[in-house]
């Protein structure tokens, strides 16, 4: 089933990693878990020739990010009324107010500069490696993060200041 | 610097312990479910064409000998994104080829590193990065209709509306060479697949036809498959394994009020038989089909959908898809890594075959300077892989 243990080898150096830079953009865990589950069934399927690309990785995190796209669609479509954060759980804050004030404010990015912020900040992808999970050019995903640092930050000064 | 590292820390804040050992048991299991199902698949495709075999013993004497071989690989696709993105997932693929105006469908087969379009406008390779190349005259008259397929290394074109000649561009070599004749004497065929070892050709104009013939590049020559029992026209073929083959239409000379469905058949390679197939309750005037590597996936101009897993005893009914009623022949494609994309006039649709939900997506395009809606039309291809190519009469993109 597993080709030479190979896709364990990549499991354990990006399940955990990417299942967590995800659950913070999709704003859940069991989302992130789903879709990166998800990638990991369709590149098992396909081992025997994804396990030949020079960087498995890459293919798993753009399916993996794909999938948070769709059910990201899927999920605005159905509850668009909802606000984000209230889909968001709660997790290991030692300051829950403040948390879920960052949480808010990472919630409030728009969904591409989401994404990216996860996968550069939570992933420690580089900004290439971004840009292949994502689709997008490197300038983009420079774009993004530089757009989304300065709403972070300034929304976090304002949090201190108020 | 301190900025990032002080963002980047407060962020981590917001992480949750993972629970690898968990995740990787629960992985396994989906692992065994998944090759259980797919062997269980397997095994009822092989045992149905045991019971086809032992049906047709008769016309066991009467086959052929060239038998398909393997199926075809991709290469690894290249990764870099192309640019500029236009939408949340739409890349434009930059080329300088002319699409419009069109008549007719060019024949465009993926090459997994780019489009071969081959039509009356237009004869190029469109690379995925945007590296457009025009391609040299082709022996034969330049025409729309015609069958295409990619072999791996050659383009083979085949036929058209009133055409019956052919020929093989090696993309490689950068240069054409005529084939040899056709034993059928109809072109504009219905599907046209590359099975590994020959390339299928099926159907075809005038009236839809129930002929087919199979091409080997290595031999140059041809050899005639078994009639099937009607014709079909407006639909398209999927070939599900290296030996079987399922078209899907409208049945020859049917009349849509009296007969309400498409029709669906089944092509063995193995015994040269073929197998009507259940209806698929898709109405017969427009309909499309992708195979995922599971199921089929089909679809009507009225927004119908099924699926159908070969060996199984009838079409399972799919959601509605999310789109408006047009008039519209409907295209799509499928790739692993996004779904099954159909393409409708003006708009957009994505099965999740996991989730089994359509949602309709964001055109690219949605009003032009002048305030008319931007057709997208087929055909479209797919890699398994890198997205889904789509040719608009704005350019080739591409879906990711």
């Amino acid at each position: 089933m597993v080709v030479g243990g190979s896709i364990e080898e990549l499991f354990r150096a990006e399940y955990a990693r990417l299942v967590r830079a995800l659950a913070v953009s999709a704003g859940g865990a069991e989302a992130a878990a789903d879709a990166v589950q998800d990638a990991f069934v369709q590149a098992n399927r396909h081992w025997a020739r994804i396990g030949q690309y020079d960087d498995p990785a890459a293919w798993l995190r753009r399916v993996a990010v794909n999938r948070i796209s769709n059910q990201r669609r899927a999920r605005r479509r159905r509850t668009e009324a909802l606000p984000r954060i209230s889909i968001v759980s709660p997790t290991v804050a030692t300051d829950a107010h403040s948390d879920l004030d960052l949480r808010a404010l990472v919630a409030a990015l728009p969904a591409q500069q989401r994404t990216a912020v996860c996968l550069y900040y939570l992933a420690d992808l580089s900004v290439d490696e971004v840009s292949d999970a994502m689709g997008v050019a490197v300038g983009t995903v420079k774009s993004h993060l530089y757009d989304a640092r300065r709403s972070l930050s300034s929304g976090l000064q304002e949090d201190h200041h108020g | 610097m301190d900025d990032d590292i002080r963002l980047r820390s407060t962020l981590q804040t917001l992480t949750s312990p993972v629970d690898e050992a968990a995740a990787w048991a629960s992985l396994e299991a989906r692992f065994l479910r998944d090759e259980r199902s797919r062997r269980a698949r397997r095994v009822v495709v092989a045992v149905a064409s045991v019971a086809a075999a032992i049906a047709v013993t008769v016309m066991l004497a009467a086959l052929p000998g060239d038998e398909p071989g393997t199926a075809p690989v991709a290469p690894p696709s290249d990764p870099q994104p192309t640019e500029p993105v236009v939408g949340e997932r739409w890349v434009r693929i930059d080329s300088n080829v002319s699409l419009v105006p069109f008549s007719g469908d060019p024949v465009v087969v993926n090459t997994y590193d780019g489009l071969l379009v081959w039509g009356r406008t237009a004869q190029a390779h469109i690379g995925r990065n945007g590296r457009t190349r025009p391609l040299p005259p082709a022996p034969i008259v330049a025409r729309d209709d015609a069958g295409g397929a990619w072999t791996g290394s050659e383009l083979i074109v085949w036929g058209g509306q009133s055409e019956l000649d052919g020929a093989a561009y090696d993309l490689a070599a950068d240069q054409w060479r005529e084939i040899a004749p056709t034993p059928l004497g109809r072109g504009a065929p219905i599907a046209t697949v590359w099975t590994g070892a020959e390339v299928l050709v099926w159907g075809g104009l005038p009236g839809g036809g129930d002929e087919g013939a199979a091409y080997n590049p290595v031999t140059d020559s041809w050899r005639s498959i078994a009639v099937a029992p009607f014709g079909l026209s407006r639909g398209n073929g999927v070939l599900v394994d290296p030996n079987t083959f399922i078209v899907l239409g409208a049945a020859q000379g049917s009349d849509p009020t009296r007969n309400t469905s498409a029709q669906a058949m089944q092509y063995d390679a193995l015994n040269d038989t073929w197998t009507v197939l259940p209806e698929p309750d898709l109405h017969p005037n427009a309909t499309w089909m992708v195979w995922t590597g599971q199921e089929v996936i089909a679809w009507d101009y009225l927004l119908k959908a099924r699926s159908y897993r070969p060996g199984e005893a009838g079409w399972s009914i799919l959601p509605e898809l999310p789109l408006e009623g047009r008039e519209c022949y409907p295209g799509g494609g499928w790739d692993a890594s996004v779904g099954v994309l159909v393409t409708y006039c003006d708009q957009v649709a994505l099965f999740d075959v996991t989730s089994r939900q359509w949602t309709q997506e964001q055109m690219p395009f949605a009003v032009d300077l002048n305030g008319a809606e931007r057709e997208l039309f087929g055909p479209v291809e797919a890699t398994e892989d890198s997205g889904v190519f789509v040719l608009t009469s704005e350019g080739p993109l591409l879906f990711r």
